[in-house]
C-alpha cells in the first residue's frame, strides 16, 4: 500500500545562492492591509471629526468599516499561524517580540472601538459613554493611542529583522504608516461619497498621502542602488512581482494614477451629483487595492542574506 | 557550566551529505524538512578551496529567533542550546524570518517518503502530534549529548570536518582548533555571536 509513490530520499543538492523568503504571503499581506488600513481609518477619521471637516455620523459608519478592517487583520494572522489554537500564547513576550506586541494591541484596539461605537447604535444611545461625555473622550483617545501602536506594528513586525535586509531599513514602518493613513483616508472618502457629501479638505488629505507614498517608494528604490546585494535582488523582484504587474499595475496605476488623477477632477472640476460620487468611490477603492499590492510586494520581495 | 559549540572544517568536508542523511534518521524529520544542509557552491567556485558548505543552526548566544519568537517556545538552555518547546509554539513563523542563517523550518503535515498516507514509522518519528504546524531545527542532539554522545552528524562524519565540544573548557579538541586554525563565523556582522566556527 506504500508502493506507489516512493519519494527520493537523497538530500537535495543545495546550490549557495540567495532565497526568497515564502512564509509570509497573501493571507500576512491582507492583514497587514487590512489592519494598517482600519487602524489609519480610525486615527484619520478622528483627526477630521475633531477638526470638523466630517461630521459625527459619518465618523460613526467609518468607524464600523475601520472595526471590520481591524477585525480582519487579526483573523488573518490567526488563520495563518500553524496552531491557530494557541493563539493566546502569543501574548507572552511582548519586551522582546513584535509579533507579541501585535497580538495585544490589534485586539485592545478593536474592543476601544467596539466599545466607543455601540452607543452610535439607537438602542444603546443612552449608555453612559455616549459621545460627547467625557468618558467616551478617553475611551477614543486610547483607541487612537491604541491605532498609532496597530500602524506602527504593521511595519514594525517586518522591519526588525536582519536576516531580511531589504525589510530592514528604516523606510519600511514609515511607508507602512502613509499608506495606513493613505487607505484610512480613503475609507472616510468613500464614506462620504456613499452618503453623497464631499469635501474638498479630504481630497487635499489624499492628494498628500498618495505623494507622501510615491515620494517614499521612490526613496526605497533609489535606496536600493546603494544597498548590498540582496537588497538590489529584492528590488528586482519588487518590481518584477508577478511580470510587474503587481507593482507597476497595481501599486503604481491603480494605487497612484487612477485615485491621484481622479481625486484632483473633484478638487478642481468638482463634478456634481451621482457622477463626483462615482468618482470619489473609485478612487477610494483604487487606494486600498494600491495599499494592498504594495504590503504584498513588500512582502513577497523579501529575500535573505546568503546563509554564511 | 558548559556550553556547547561546533567546528566545520571547511577543507575537510567532501560533501557526501551523510551528516545530511544521519540527522535525518536521528531526528525523524519529514521529506523537505532538513535540520543539516549542505551547500554546494556554483560551479564556477567549485575550484575553490572549499566547494561545500554545511550549515546547521548556530545556537547564537544573541539568538534572533528566541528573540522573535512571541511565546517563548524557541528558547535557551543552561548549556546553551537553542530549543523549540513542540507543546508552546504557535507556528507564526517568525523564527524562520528572523533566523539570518535558514535554520529554522516548519511542517504543515504533507506527503511522507511513501506517499500521502504516513507509514507506522513515519507516524512515530515525526512525533506528529506535538511537531505538525510548529517550527522545528537542529537539537544540537542534545539526547545524545545528554547521554555523553556526539551529535550524530559529528559521529557520521566519515572525514572529520564535524567537531563539537565546550567552548568554556580549554582542554577540548574544539578550541584546540579555534586557537590554531584560522575560521570566521557566519555572518558575525549581525551580532548574533553564533557558536558555529568555519575553519578555513
Amino acid at each position: 500500500m506504500f508502493q506507489t509513490h516512493v519519494r527520493d530520499p537523497r538530500a537535495p543538492i543545495l546550490t549557495l545562492g540567495y532565497r526568497d523568503q515564502h512564509v509570509w504571503g497573501g493571507m500576512i499581506a491582507v492583514a497587514l492591509w487590512a489592519g494598517g488600513t482600519g487602524a489609519g481609518a480610525y486615527f484619520m477619521s478622528k483627526i477630521l471629526l475633531t477638526t470638523a471637516v466630517i461630521s459625527s455620523l459619518t465618523a460613526s459608519i467609518s468607524g464600523w468599516v475601520e472595526l471590520i478592517f481591524a477585525a480582519t487583520g487579526i483573523i488573518c494572522l490567526t488563520i495563518h499561524l500553524g496552531r491557530p489554537l494557541r493563539f493566546l500564547n502569543a501574548i507572552r513576550r511582548p519586551h522582546t517580540a513584535w509579533i507579541s506586541r501585535g497580538a495585544i494591541i490589534p485586539p485592545l484596539f478593536v474592543l476601544f472601538v467596539l466599545v466607543s461605537l455601540i452607543p452610535s447604535i439607537p438602542v444603546f444611545s443612552e449608555l453612559p459613554w455616549h459621545e460627547g461625555t467625557i468618558a467616551w473622550k478617553v475611551i477614543v483617545i486610547v483607541a487612537m493611542v491604541l491605532a498609532i501602536g496597530y500602524i506602527m506594528y504593521t511595519g514594525m513586525v517586518i522591519s526588525t529583522w536582519n536576516s531580511i535586509p531589504f525589510w530592514n531599513t528604516p523606510l519600511i514602518p514609515i511607508i507602512f504608516t502613509t499608506a495606513s493613513l493613505m487607505g484610512g483616508t480613503a475609507i472616510t472618502e468613500i464614506v462620504m461619497a456613499v452618503r453623497g457629501i464631499t469635501n474638498p479638505v479630504i481630497d487635499l488629505f489624499v492628494i498628500g498621502f498618495i505623494s507622501g507614498n510615491v515620494l517614499l517608494i521612490v526613496m526605497l528604490i533609489i535606496d536600493a542602488r546603494t544597498r548590498e546585494r540582496t537588497v538590489k535582488e529584492s528590488m528586482h523582484r519588487f518590481l518584477t512581482l508577478g511580470r510587474g504587474i503587481c507593482f507597476w499595475g497595481g501599486v503604481v496605476f491603480i494605487g497612484f494614477i487612477i485615485p491621484m488623477t481622479l481625486v484632483m477632477i473633484d478638487y478642481w472640476v468638482s463634478p456634481e451629483g451621482l457622477t463626483g460620487r462615482i468618482v470619489l468611490v473609485i478612487a477610494g477603492i483604487s487606494v486600498l487595492i494600491g495599499g494592498l499590492c504594495q504590503r504584498y510586494c513588500i512582502l513577497k520581495a523579501g529575500r535573505y542574506r546568503l546563509p554564511i | 557550566m558548559t556550553r556547547w559549540g561546533f567546528t566545520v572544517d571547511l577543507k575537510r568536508c567532501i560533501g557526501c551529505y551523510g551528516c545530511v542523511e544521519a540527522c535525518k534518521t536521528e531526528n525523524g524529520t519529514p521529506p523537505e524538512i532538513f535540520w543539516m544542509k549542505v551547500y554546494k557552491r556554483n560551479e564556477d567556485e567549485l575550484k575553490a578551496s572549499w566547494p561545500f558548505i554545511p550549515t546547521r543552526c548556530n545556537h547564537c548566544e544573541n539568538a534572533p529567533c528566541a528573540t522573535a519568537c512571541p511565546t517563548g517556545a524557541t528558547h535557551q538552555r543552561g548549556d546553551g542550546i537553542v530549543v523549540i518547546d513542540y507543546d508552546q509554539c504557535i507556528g507564526c513563523e517568525a523564527c524562520i524570518i528572523a533566523c539570518p542563517y535558514q535554520a529554522n523550518s516548519l511542517w504543515f503535515h504533507g506527503e511522507g517518503y511513501y506517499g500521502e498516507e504516513l507509514t507506522p514509522y513515519e507516524e512515530q518519528v515525526y512525533d506528529i502530534g506535538r511537531r505538525k504546524g510548529t517550527a522545528q531545527k537542529c537539537t544540537f542532539c542534545h539526547h545524545r549529548l545528554d547521554q555523553g554522545m556526539d551529535p550524530a552528524c559529528v559521529e557520521t562524519c566519515p572525514t572529520d570536518a564535524l567537531n563539537c565540544g565546550d567552548l568554556d573548557n580549554p582542554e577540548t579538541q574544539i578550541n584546540h582548533l579555534i586557537n590554531t586554525r584560522d575560521y570566521f563565523l557566519p555572518h558575525e556582522e549581525l551580532g548574533t555571536k553564533p557558536k558555529l566556527f568555519y575553519l578555513t
